[in-house]
């Protein structure tokens, strides 16, 4: 009787927020909107039943260890079903536990850090996205089921980088994080096709069962460096990690959670959970320790001329989180755990504190003589001039990787698309027209992206009344 | 009694909005009263459709025989409602409506409600239909009235592409029943009836199944039989090609015709139909993560999800084939739903080129939450229709066609882009100069707020309780599973439904 009703209080540590998200959108739906103080009751309640239902797997773990809990199915059909299975073990529960803990100081601490901000509620149902797809994604039993977490916490990201929606930047880098979000997904899901393709099952306990009599199959290297490539993109790994600085354009409550301390770990929670697959596979341990070091060198130094504070701790972020890459690499599973869950909290009282940076630095200048930035100008000082500028120069073009990836990758498939289409435009000879109002034209000089670039000047077309 | 409700609600699913397009055009001479007659009109369909559904909606493929009827005339119409169509029957119903409402009242005036409903009867006539010779005559006439806008409009090209669509249609259809009606298969009494066919113990010339499943390709927009439909999706007059472009006929007429009586030609064909769909996924993706104006983005967009919906259905298995039906529904609801919104935007803003818009979140808040929630259950995110049909679809391609698999993986990641790509330069940012000069920009609002939010209610309530809408048509996948390649043969009907009509 107690554990099964330690392990429905568990199983519903994602149904909160959910539930709390949903009740918010519900309110905005009549075009009326809820007074800050309720959505906030609501959110801080939700919060509150999500730690709850934390203590109860904690509980569960330590008083009847691993569960496997089997829901039943979300759907059947031809022959097929989506198992909805999770798995309550110490490690669902230790994370599970962490991430109600951070969800709810983050909601205490944005009541008053959004206070009046236009987008309070916008921020509070994404943060509730985010805390329902991050508990899922931490307790699924499957690989789609964890992808369903996975993706909440996608899109929650996307659209809180780009919470101050009126300015440029902020749309730039959602667009950067989301197109790197949707091209390592493609990891995930590959992983669980070839699952599905190898073994017949992507519940992580068939999965880990089966391991066994399928040792050194190809489809196991395949799996492992699928799901390496999706960690890799959630943890801003290298050559994908790009996006990390470039999300600190989002408020701070939620760079914190987000990249100090929550998502940004979810690639390594991946690499965790599906530990006994990748240890099969000699070649993905030797990809991790590669990309994982390379990560921590490039990041370290970025951090290092970063001017801004926020950036500085997203480069410092993304340094730590390739060591944990090194260490599951390695098989320090439980090491990469502890340093998980210490790295997480540190950094996000980092981002919190980082408003005030300003401050703390003047106070540790007043205090100690000198600042943290004092120290990283006197290592600097220890390399040869040549060397310096040349470092310099490569950590501050973050070793121009993103440069390679959009020559590699982006621009060849626009290049390809626009080609593409004006081949079809050619072959229907509907291009080259003046632009009209009503039909959507192209203009007659086809440009790179122009939104938000001020140097933009399409012609003049009127102001068209609109139709009613 | 349900047959008799059923019998009863079939010619009022097609008929009623022919005469009522006619009293439209003809008869009534004051916009406003055309409008309330046409949304009237358009209501009582809806409401006929869905209690189709609900009474029979979980028949399976080919099982009814009681439908039979003489009309006029020496002519007979065989038609059902069964499992194929039943929910095929409120979603166009729906989008007729939903066009009908959302058409600036400026617009509306006799010709585009007329138009509308002309193409609502065609299109319901052509799901109903158990007979080739019917299914094609609607099949054709359901173009028509697109091809009259496209004549008006001034792309010539388009008027071009969309006459050529529409002559390889009707050559195709009429070479088909002439052949069909030569081999006489199922007899001379009935030799264009689907069911008698199916029946049939000789199996009709292959050259007729290459013709029907030519028209059905053509009619999904399958590379590189797409031209048509970008360049209408794009120029074509909004609200009333609305109903004509975005409903599933292509999909519906290789299940309801190809795949029952060309069960072997199926087969033969089926590898290289799924290459054909992979490379459809894969072309329109790219087209439309490189676009500046939104009704091209979700035009090619399109072509995107119908080369997915072909590679579900031409795997021939039960995940793909009911992965295949599901995102033929699901993908007409989305792409219906962000075209909706574009042509609202350019109803507003007098123009879909992304570079002249930006910004509009801040005008028009429910607009912009209506196109992310739009566009996000149409790349598949969990907990909406298209994550089911998109998981169903690439299960049934994992044991045969895994690199198809794969390839449809990596489209569904680029059309997440180049929807999120539209979305950002549309609504947010700091808008261009013309965006920032519209004098005015209204959200959404009375009928406009309430199609969106149905549109996405359906998605999401779909999505989280995926079962009643797979068991509609569990019936359907089921019986096509039993189609033997040889003679065709299938589950034999229920003596008790059958009557002499």
């Amino acid at each position: 009787m107690l554990p099964e009703l330690l392990s429905v209080g568990f199983a519903l540590a994602p149904v909160w927020p959910a539930l709390a998200a949903i009740v918010v959108a519900l309110l905005l739906l009549p075009g009326t909107r809820p007074s800050e103080r309720l959505v906030a009751r609501i959110t801080t309640a939700a919060g509150w039943l999500s730690l709850l239902s934390a203590v109860c797997g904690v509980g569960l773990y330590l008083s009847h260890g691993p569960v496997d809990y089997r829901l039943g199915n979300w759907y059947d059909a031809a022959g097929y079903s989506f198992p909805l299975v999770l798995l309550f073990d110490g490690l669902a529960a230790a994370m599970s536990a962490f991430i109600a803990v951070i969800v709810l100081t983050t909601v205490r601490f944005s009541v008053t850090y959004l206070h009046r901000e236009p987008g309070f509620i916008r921020f509070f149902v994404l943060t509730l996205g985010f805390a329902a797809g991050m508990q899922l994604l931490v307790m699924a039993g499957s690989v789609e089921l964890l992808f369903i977490g996975w993706e909440f916490v996608g899109l929650s990201s996307v659209l809180l980088v780009a919470f101050f929606h009126e300015r440029a930047m902020p749309v730039q880098a959602a667009l950067r994080v989301l197109v790197t979000y949707r091209v390592c997904d493609i990891g995930l899901l590959i992983g669980a096709v070839t699952l599905h393709h190898w073994l017949g099952s992507t519940v992580w306990v068939d999965v880990f069962a089966r391991l066994p009599q399928h040792t050194g199959a190809a489809a196991g290297l395949a799996t492992a460096l699928a799901l390496v490539f999706a960690a890799m993109g959630k943890s801003a790994q290298f050559p994908v990690g790009g996006w990390l600085p470039r999300a600190m354009e989002g408020p701070t409550a939620s760079s914190a959670v987000f990249y100090g301390s929550l998502s940004v770990h979810a690639g390594v929670f991946l690499l965790l959970r599906a530990a006994p697959l990748i240890e099969q596979s000699l070649t993905a341990r030797i990809v991790l320790v590669i990309v994982g070091l390379t990560t921590a060198v490039i990041a370290a130094l970025s951090s290092q001329v970063s001017a801004d504070a926020k950036s500085a701790v997203a480069h410092a972020t993304a340094s730590q989180v390739g060591l944990m890459f090194v260490e599951c690499g390695l098989g320090f599973y439980t090491l990469a755990t502890v340093h998980l869950i210490a790295h997480a909290t540190l950094r996000y009282y980092q981002f919190l504190r980082t408003p005030t940076a300003l401050h703390d630095a003047l106070w540790q200048q007043a205090a100690l003589g000198r600042t943290d930035s004092d120290e990283a100008a006197a290592r600097w000082e220890g390399l040869a001039l040549g060397q310096r500028r040349a470092l310099y120069r490569l950590a501050l073009e973050r070793f121009a990787v993103e440069q390679a990836l959009d020559r590699l990758v982006t621009r060849p498939i626009m290049n390809l698309s626009r080609l593409l289409d004006r081949l079809e435009g050619g072959l229907l000879a509907l291009h080259g027209r003046q632009p009209e109002a009503g039909t959507g034209a192209p203009l007659p000089v086809m440009a790179p992206d122009m939104n938000g670039d001020p140097a933009f000047r399409p012609a003049d077309h009127g102001a068209p009344e609109a139709r009613t | 009694m349900t047959h008799d409700l059923v019998a009863l609600a079939i010619p009022l699913l097609w008929l009623f909005p022919l005469l009522a397009a006619f009293v439209v055009q003809f008869l009534i001479r004051e916009p406003t009263r055309q409008r309330d007659v046409a949304i009237g009109v358009a209501w009582v369909v809806f409401a006929v459709a869905m209690g189709a559904f609900l009474l029979n909606g979980w028949d399976s493929h080919f099982d009814r025989d009681d439908l039979e009827s003489g009309l006029f005339m020496s002519l007979r119409f065989h038609m059902a409602v069964d499992g194929l169509n039943a929910l095929l029957l409120p979603m166009t119903a729906a989008i007729a409506l939903a066009s009908l409402l959302s058409t600036p009242r400026s617009d509306l005036r006799g010709n585009t409600a007329a138009r509308i409903l002309a193409v609502e009867g065609t299109l319901l006539g052509c799901f109903l239909a158990l007979d080739a010779a019917t299914l094609s005559l609607f099949w054709v006439g359901s173009m028509l009235p697109l091809w009259q806008d496209t004549r008006r409009s001034k792309s010539r090209p388009l008027h071009l592409v969309m006459t050529l669509a529409i002559a390889a249609t009707t050559a195709a259809l009429v070479a088909a029943l002439v052949i069909m009606a030569g081999a006489g298969a199922a007899g001379s009494a009935s030799p264009f009836d689907l069911l008698a066919l199916t029946q049939a113990t000789t199996s009709l010339p292959p050259i007729v199944g290459w013709l029907f499943l030519f028209v059905a390709l053509l009619r999904m927009g399958i590379f590189p039989m797409h031209l048509w439909l970008t360049a209408a999706g794009w120029r074509a007059p909004g609200y009333s090609a609305m109903p004509a472009l975005f409903t599933s006929l292509g999909s519906f007429g290789l299940t309801r015709v190809v795949m029952p009586l060309f069960p072997r030609l199926c087969e033969q064909v089926s590898t290289p139909l799924v290459v054909l769909g992979a490379v459809t996924a894969l072309y329109g993706a790219v087209l439309a993560v490189g676009q500046y104006d939104l009704r091209r983005v979700i035009s090619y967009f399109w072509v995107s999800q119908m080369g997915l919906v072909l590679t579900g259905l031409a795997t021939l298995n039960a995940p793909g084939v009911s992965g295949g039906l599901l995102q033929a529904m699901s993908s007409v609801v989305e792409v219906c739903g962000l075209m909706l919104i574009a042509l609202e935007v350019e109803a507003r803003a007098g123009t879909t080129d992304m570079r002249l818009l930006g910004g509009l979140v801040r005008r028009a808040p429910r607009l912009t939450t209506g196109f992310l929630m739009l566009s996000t259950a149409a790349v598949g995110f969990p907990g909406t229709i298209s994550f089911v049909a998109e998981d169903l679809a690439i299960q049934g391609l994992l044991y045969d066609h895994p690199l198809a698999a794969a390839l449809l993986l990596v489209v569904t990641a680029i059309n997440g882009v180049a929807l999120f790509k539209a979305f950002k330069q549309t609504f947010l940012g700091p808008g261009s100069q013309h965006a920032k000069d519209l004098r005015s920009f209204a959200d959404l609002r009375g009928w406009e707020y309430r199609a969106s939010v149905a549109l996405m209610a359906t998605l999401l309530i779909g999505g989280l309780m995926p079962q009643p809408l797979l068991a509609v048509r569990a019936g359907v996948v089921d019986a096509l599973q039993k189609l033997e390649p040889a003679a065709a043969h299938v589950v034999a009907p229920d003596d008790d439904d059958d009557d002499d009509g």
